[in-house]
């Protein structure tokens, strides 16, 4: 019971963890890829699948070759990771293993990270798999890019690779006079010795001989932070850049009879739109934006929803979950360890209504050039944004780009994105969304139970009849919608009371 | 807190003032030492109050800290390390006069 692992069967799975995401496959151009950092050596590792996450948590299971490490003919070290940095210290922690394992100063290396045009796919980061899981690939890569450092080395000054370590970048012992260094390997002079395939198996450096990893090290981003420089998704701002609000409806499920957008769309540059209970206003600034969604709201007419009262929430949830799903980390039978249990303790719990609130407002920037749409938004899961835009948008994947800036805050809640553009004149339109709009999520009662036989020993311990429903501004869906006027609008809108389903043994 | 109208005319520092010949304040060296940040979105605004705080009270008790900062949420809840950099900022403030 008290392995890891035995422990992660009952971490509480994220609403985007339970739905099962698309299969494709993530490819990136080499051409264009080069094009985004520069000349130099684009080194390939391949990753063994346990790089990605469990499924449903939007890794890429498929992933073999991926490009990981770009070094610059200045000796730049450029990684690539899928991984978002929400304020727990990611970026940091995956820089220090790629200056462990590369022996090369902190600040000569470079993290692009969760851009989906850049490096390969880690998955999206939930569930504290970005230390289990990307530090390891990262360490094998910058300890494979070492070794090309030290065989090319080698090679070139005929001596033996046994004989020769790297330090600050450099590699040592080639006798005096003689310097080799990532950016020598970087040059054209090694070019055709770097075409050669890098083995999986690389070693990496024991932790007992760490020096940078393990160490506390100031946040690579602090400086940025407390200048203020930093910018979140919310600062990303585009030329001709419009800004877009979303009508939200009053209620859960809440659905629109009537509004009066020809007001809004009378003036010069406000641009509102409505897809059946979507309303979206699009202005070159955020208060006129608002403003015309405030006059045109007030002509809105809405018919809500019934929906239980909080005092029947519970009763509510348990008589409106589905069936079951089959849990595949189930080990044993606990029926049968129940049954056999010398003592079994039973406990009902509610959970009050939690509603993520991380300090940035959630926030996304579309943008359309020559078809393709790019987009800067604030979540967890920049493939899955990317998968979701392409599906609702309905265009190939390969013309989405997606890029999420180190965000103000996560919390399992910055799933998804909201956007806006202007697809006609190719301009692009900001969406920041009020915190109220967002996503709140109902993880509401659960009874645990736990067997006790004999010896002090726990036999199972049982969560069942989790329940969580989504409300109506769930902002994992994302509905694109299809546009009348020249403004598209993005946004997230809910998913009609469709609950989750408990997720545990028996009843 | 004022209200952004009363804010006219008057003389008003940023974060970007801060540090204006790229030489970083003694209050954001002490949040960069006592790693006074998650994601950082608060910082600024966390740092402002410092700044206005530490000139009206140059040492100031922890519960002095923490009546000057309520009013700015760190959403991350990383206030222990915050106290600690706002203590730190204090501490080298006094020794450098």
């Amino acid at each position: 019971m008290s392995s890891l692992k035995t422990r992660a069967e009952f971490t509480e799975p994220e609403r985007y963890e339970l739905d099962e995401g698309p299969s494709y496959h993530f490819e990136i151009s080499r051409r264009n890829f080069v094009q985004v950092v520069g000349a130099g050596l684009l080194i390939s590792v391949a990753a063994r699948p346990v790089l990605a996450q469990r499924s449903g948590a939007g890794g890429n299971q498929s992933a073999n070759l991926a490009e990981r490490l770009h070094i610059g003919a200045d000796g730049q070290i450029t990684l690539f990771t899928s991984k978002v940095e929400v304020g727990q210290g990611s970026r940091t922690q995956l820089t220090q293993a790629a200056a462990e394992e590369l022996r090369a100063p902190v600040n000569r290396i470079r993290l692009i990270m969760a851009d989906t045009a850049q490096g390969p796919n880690d998955g999206g980061t939930a569930g504290s798999r970005t230390t289990p899981a990307t530090v390891p690939a990262i360490r094998k890569a910058c300890a494979a890019a070492r070794q090309l450092l030290i065989d090319t080395a080698a090679s070139a000054f005929q001596v033996d690779a046994k004989d020769l370590t790297v330090q600050d970048a450099k590699v040592e012992g080639l006798g005096s006079g003689r310097q080799f260094s990532y950016a020598d390997l970087a040059s054209e002079k090694h070019a055709a010795v770097l075409k050669r395939q890098i083995a999986p198996d690389v070693n990496v450096t024991k932790v007992s001989q760490w020096r940078v990893l393990g160490a506390s090290l100031p946040r690579v981003d602090a400086s940025a932070i407390v200048t203020g420089a930093h910018q979140y998704p919310s600062d990303i701002i585009r030329p001709g850049m419009l800004y877009g609000k979303v009508l939200r409806p009053p209620s859960y499920g809440a659905r629109l009879t009537e509004i009066d957008l020809a007001s809004a769309n009378a003036k010069a540059d406000v641009t509102a739109l409505r897809d059946g209970d979507f309303v979206g206003f699009a202005a070159p600034s955020s208060l006129a934006a608002e403003q015309a969604r405030d006059e045109a709201g007030k002509t809105a007419k809405w018919t809500t929803a019934e929906n239980p009262s909080s005092d029947e929430l519970y009763a509510y949830l348990r008589a409106h979950s589905l069936s079951q799903r089959p849990r595949r980390d189930i080990k044993g039978s606990p029926d049968n360890a129940f049954k056999n249990a010398s003592k079994v303790l039973r406990e009902s719990c509610h959970i009050a209504y939690i509603q993520h609130a991380p300090m940035e407002p959630r926030a996304a920037v579309a943008e359309w050039t020559d078809g393709n749409l790019t987009v800067w938004t604030g979540s967890q899961q920049p493939a899955r944004v990317r998968e979701e835009l392409a599906r609702s948008l309905r265009v190939p994947s390969e013309r989405v780009r997606v890029i999420i800036p180190d965000t103000g805050g996560g919390f399992g809640g910055e799933e998804a994105s909201c956007g806006a553009l202007d697809a006609r004149r190719g301009i692009h339109l900001g969406l920041l969304s009020p915190r109220r709009g967002h996503r709140r999520r109902r993880r509401t009662g659960f009874k645990r139970r736990v067997g006790h036989l004999g010896t002090c020993q726990f036999l199972v311990w049982g969560v069942r009849d989790r329940h969580a429903i989504p409300n109506s501004q769930h902002s994992h869906r994302i509905q694109i919608m299809p546009i009348a006027v020249a403004c598209r609008l993005v946004s997230g809108v809910g998913l009609d009371g469709q609950c989750l389903r408990p997720r545990i043994d028996d009843g | 807190m004022w209200k952004c109208r009363d804010a006219d005319r008057q003389r008003v520092e940023t974060i970007e003032g801060l540090s204006p010949n790229g030489a970083l304040h003694p209050i954001q060296q002490a949040f960069i030492k006592e790693e006074g940040m998650q994601c950082g979105y608060c910082v600024p605004g966390m740092i402002m109050t410092t700044v206005a705080f530490l000139r009206r009270n140059s040492t100031p008790t922890r519960d002095q800290i923490v009546e000057a900062l309520n009013g700015n949420i760190c959403r991350c809840c990383g206030y222990g390390n915050l106290l600690k950099a706002v203590e730190r900022a204090a501490r080298s403030i006094k020794e450098a006069q």
